[in-house]
Formats: structure tokens, sequence, C-alpha cells
């Protein structure tokens, strides 16, 4: 009876582990929060409960601590947008799931006959105008906020959920291919997920690039290390 | 007694009767004018005799190469999807070699009136004695699209292994024939029903479309995809309405066309209805398909379309990522697509993109539903 009354209380502990919501323990500012789909931002308080559909965004000057299922806080910086759903450790074997899912995702080729086809291209004429987002932000600002999500995440230690969101805003902003960094915290996050083999890609795909001497030196360290192994 | 060879029947017979009174030969002939006879050859006056008879055929005979074991229909014909079997076997025929030499042997299939001819399946290599499964394909007409209700009829299934022939053997298969709306439940065959060219549907779209000009016309050009769309559904929203009967639902899709006209249908017959409704302008669309692995009886559909907007540019339709979908398309540009909830017709565009996205969010993203396997994307192509 005794041992059966431990494994309920065990059991009930993990459901209420798993379960548990990420709480705010500490706000300075303006932050905001946006529930699942929904396009409308709302004001985070103190001792709010976020949910793993919310998007929270922390507006300039502003700070935001977080204590998830983890005991450690996390720690969210002025200027980022971060999905609490984010704030998950995921198995390896989910982690390269979702990755193959781009694939999954793709239109299937289909089998072309002779006829003409006629791309699609569009042509810019003139200086770049700032794009604004449907609600408002200049869509170069709101990118920032994204990256800096993702290194909240890589600095606490998501590296998964940090992978998947990295690669994402690769789709949604092709520019930041050319950022250092951010390809390099890919990569590293990569390694240390153990999954030596994309590391590895990524490493041999920034070497390919155009770098400075300091930062090619970083990288060719970061192969003959996974290599060395 | 008789003897025979392949081309040579010999026989001799002797014939006498136990009747000896009339038999013998000795019946005078006012006693034989006194009978009526019936039979020539013989009757009662016929005497003994020994007869003598020999057969030759000068001709030659043939024996067939090839015979059919059995015939198997693996699949019935629902007349939505008929042209799958042109290219996928409707059924398949196991054929013996029954010849003493290796033969090339083939099979045909003809189903009369919903084909135009035979359709025949490359040739088979079997060895002497030796039993070869020839799959087989049916190329139908669009008579077939007629077929109102569920039939069953009788397909000729034969073998040819001789040029010389017509064929060596010959079967018949029974065939179950669906009705035209019939649908098989299959995603992958919804979306045969999505007829784009149907008249009604470019009736329906050309005339809304050419009412909002003016609106269209203000609308960036990036953007000009997602806002037809966006009046095309708020438009067939207002003119049809969702009739929740899953009874009916299960294997009865209306065509586009019938679903303009009765002015509404369920969650399949709307779904496949604006995705003929989108294609008709060129919109790409494609059916989520999600049945739960615990709960298979859960099913559902719903659906996504291009934007053609780039995925750098989803921030012009929502900063909300969970909104949208990313996909790759065959040029490896990656583009924008909407996940709509078409039971939600009632309710607009809007709530219908939200409880279509939220679907998505919960079915893919968080559910890993596409990766492992209980979520399909078709395409609609």
């Amino acid at each position: 009876m005794k041992r059966f009354l431990i494994i309920l209380t065990l059991f009930a502990l993990c459901g209420l582990t798993s379960s548990a919501q990420v709480v705010v323990k500490h706000v300075k500012g303006l932050v905001e929060v946006r529930q699942g789909v929904s396009e409308e931002w709302t004001k985070l308080k103190l001792g709010d409960t976020l949910s793993e559909d919310n998007t929270i965004k922390v507006r300039k000057g502003s700070s935001l601590t977080l204590v998830a299922r983890e005991a450690r806080p996390i720690i969210v910086p002025e200027l980022t947008v971060l999905d609490i759903g984010d704030l998950r450790n995921m198995s390896q074997h989910d982690l390269l799931l979702k990755l193959a899912m781009a694939d999954v995702r793709a239109v299937p080729t289909q089998e072309r006959s002779g006829d003409l086809t006629i791309p699609r291209t569009t042509i810019v004429h003139g200086k770049e105008i700032p794009v604004r987002t449907v609600d408002g932000h200049i869509q170069k600002d709101y990118r920032e906020m994204e990256v800096r999500g993702t290194k909240v995440l890589y600095d606490h230690g998501y590296y998964p959920t940090c992978i998947l969101r990295a690669k994402e805003l690769l789709q949604v902003y092709p520019g930041l291919k050319d950022r250092f960094e951010f390809r390099m915290m890919i990569a590293e996050a990569l390694e240390r997920t153990k999954l030596r083999g994309p590391a590895l890609n990524e490493y041999l795909a920034l070497a390919m690039e155009n770098l400075p001497p300091k930062q090619k030196a970083k990288v060719n360290e970061s192969i003959h290390r996974l290599k060395g192994e | 007694m008789g003897w025979h060879s392949k081309a040579i029947l010999a026989d001799v017979a002797y014939l006498r009767f136990s009747n000896r009174s009339t038999h013998a030969g000795k019946v005078s002939l006012n006693e034989f004018l006194a009978h009526t006879l019936h039979d020539v050859e013989f009757h009662p006056f016929t005497s003994d005799q020994v007869r003598f008879s020999l057969k030759v055929n000068l001709g030659r005979t043939r024996e067939p190469f090839a015979r059919i074991d059995y015939v198997e229909i693996t699949s019935d014909i629902y007349p939505s999807s008929y042209e799958i079997f042109a290219y996928r076997p409707l059924g398949k025929v196991k054929v013996r070699n029954v010849s003493d030499r290796s033969i090339e042997a083939k099979a045909g299939f003809y189903l009369k009136p919903f084909m135009d001819g035979p359709t025949e399946t490359k040739k088979y290599l079997i060895e002497p004695g030796g039993v070869v499964e020839i799959p087989f394909m049916a190329v139908f007409n669009e008579i077939i699209k007629t077929v109102t209700q569920p039939q069953l009829r009788d397909g000729d299934v034969y073998v040819i292994a001789s040029p010389a022939e017509e064929y060596d053997d010959r079967s018949r298969a029974s065939i179950r024939i669906y009705g035209r709306n019939n649908w098989s439940g299959e995603a992958i065959t919804l979306r045969y029903f999505v007829t784009p060219t149907d008249p009604d549907v470019l009736q329906f779209t050309r005339s809304i479309l050419r009412e909002h000009k003016d609106q269209l016309g203000t609308k960036e050009a990036a953007l000009q995809s997602f806002e037809q769309a966006k009046i095309l559904f708020n438009e067939f929203a207002q003119r049809l309405s969702y009739v929740n009967d899953p009874k009916v639902s299960k294997d009865w899709v209306q065509y586009p066309g019938e679903t303009l006209k009765l002015r509404g249908g369920d969650c399949d017959d709307m779904t496949v209805c604006f995705a003929a409704i989108l294609a008709s302008v060129g919109i790409s669309s494609a059916f989520i398909d999600v049945v739960p692995a615990e709960n298979p009886g859960d099913a559902h559909i719903y659906m996504m379309f291009d934007t053609g907007l780039e995925a750098s540019k989803g921030n012009l339709i929502s900063t909300n990522r969970k909104r949208y979908v990313i996909r790759r398309n065959e040029s490896g540009a990656e583009t924008v697509w909407i996940p709509i909830e078409t039971t939600q017709i009632t309710k607009g565009f809007e709530e219908a993109w939200a409880t279509g996205a939220k679907e998505y969010l919960e079915d893919v993203e968080l559910g890993l539903g596409l990766a492992k396997g209980w979520v399909r994307i078709v395409d609609v192509q």
C-alpha cells in the first residue's frame, strides 16, 4: 500500500511538472503577450502564467524574468520576441523529425510537360523602402527582436528549439545567412545537441563563405574539433 | 473397336439384332408395306451389318500456350478518380504457361461501355509450366462519370501469348463501380472532385472578382492572391451555407458546380468547392488530412492555400508566424500558405483562417503530426 502511494505521488508530481506553465517572476517596463494565433498583443503583468501557445514581446528599455519548468530563471532582455512553446527540452529524435518536416511540407515536384512556363520574376527599382509589418513595425526591427529570442533560447540551453527557430528565421529572412554570429550559434547548438553530422555541415557551409581571417580560423577550429572526435 | 492417332481415327463395328423374326431379312413385301418407317437407317427390318469408319484430319489443331488460373480485381472504381487506373492496377491475372516452351504473354482488359478499347499490358516472359501474376490497368472514357448509383459489371480479362491469335484464354471478372459522387474516404482522391474549369465555378469567380475590381486595384501586387482568396472566401461564405451531415459526408461528395447550384454542402463539399474556386484563378491549394492515431474516428480535412507571397514578406499578412505555413515550392522558393477551416465558413475569412491556423499549430507544429505520419498534406494539382 505504501509503495502504491509513493508511485501515485510520483505520477502526480510528473504530471504537474510536465503540464506546469511558465510564470512571470519580474517585469520591467512594457512587455506584451499574444495568445495562440491571435494578432492582438496585451500587456503582461507580474504573476501572469503563460502557456505554450503564447508569444511575448519585450519593448525597448524593458526586461522580463520567467520561471519555467526548471528552477533556473529565464531572463529576457529588451527588444526580444520569444515563443513560450520554445522553452522546452526536446529529444534528439523529435528535433530530427521537426528538421525533416520542411521537406515533408514542401510542394511535391510535378512532372513537366513540354509546355512553355513563364517564371514569376520581381524586379525592384530604386531605393529600398523599409517594409512595415501588418501591425506597423518596421520589419527589420521585428526581425532583430526575433533573432534576440533565439539567443535567449541558446543562452538558457534550449538548443533544439533554438535550432528550429533560427532555421525558420533563415527561411523568413534570407539575409540572416550573411550573419556570422547567427550561423555560428546554429552550428554550435547542433554540436551541443550531439548532432555531429549536421553541425559539421553547418561549419563547412560557413567555411565556404568569404569570411575575415579571424572568423575563418574559428570555423576551421570547430571543423577540426568535430573531425578529430 | 477403334484406333486413333493425332490425325486419324479408325473404327470397326459389327451390328447384330437380337430380334431375329424381322431383322433376319426374310420379311414379305406386304408385311414390310404395312409398317410406317420413322428412321431410314435403323428400322424393324434392318439386317445385321459390319461397319467401317475412318476419319482423317488434314488441317492443324492448336493447343493454347497460356491459361488463366484466376483473376483478382484489387480495386473498386470511383468515377471521380477514374483516371488513376491508367497508371495504377485495377486488378491482376495469374497466367500459366501450358506449353513446352518459353512464352511471352500479355494480359488485356475491357469493360464495355466505359472503355473505348481494351488496354493491354507489357509482355511477360513465362518459362514452361511457370506462372506469372500480371497486373492490368484500364483507361476509362467519360461515360463512367455518368454512373449515378453503385453497380456491379463484368469485365473481360484475357491473355495473349500467340501472336496470330486473338487470345489464348479469356475470363470474366466482376467489378464494383460506384456512383459519380461516391468518395473512397481517402484525402488523396478528394482532389479529383476539384474541377476548376467547371463553367459554374468560372462564372462564380469571374463575376465576384469583377465586382471587386476597384478594391483589388488598391492592394499591393504581392498581396493580390491573398486578397483575391479573401474576397472569394467571404463571398462564398455569404452565398453558401454549411450543412453538417457527417453520415452523408463520409462517402458522398458534391462536385463544385453542384455545391454552387445547391448553395451549400458539408465539410468535404465546401473544401472541394473552395479549392476549385481558388484553382480557377490560379491559386494553388492543399488538403490537410488529419487522422489521429489514437482516435481515427476524429478524422478531419481542412485546407490551405498559397498566397504566392515570399516567406520574407509574410509579415505583410501577419507578424504571428503561427498563422501561416511556409512551404518550399517546386522551384525552391519559400512561399506563405494560409490554413483555412472551411467548416467556419459562416463566420467569414478571418475566423476560418484563425481556426485553420490554430488547428495546424496543434496538429503539425506542436503535435508533430506531419512528421509522425498522422497528418498528410495533399496538394491539389
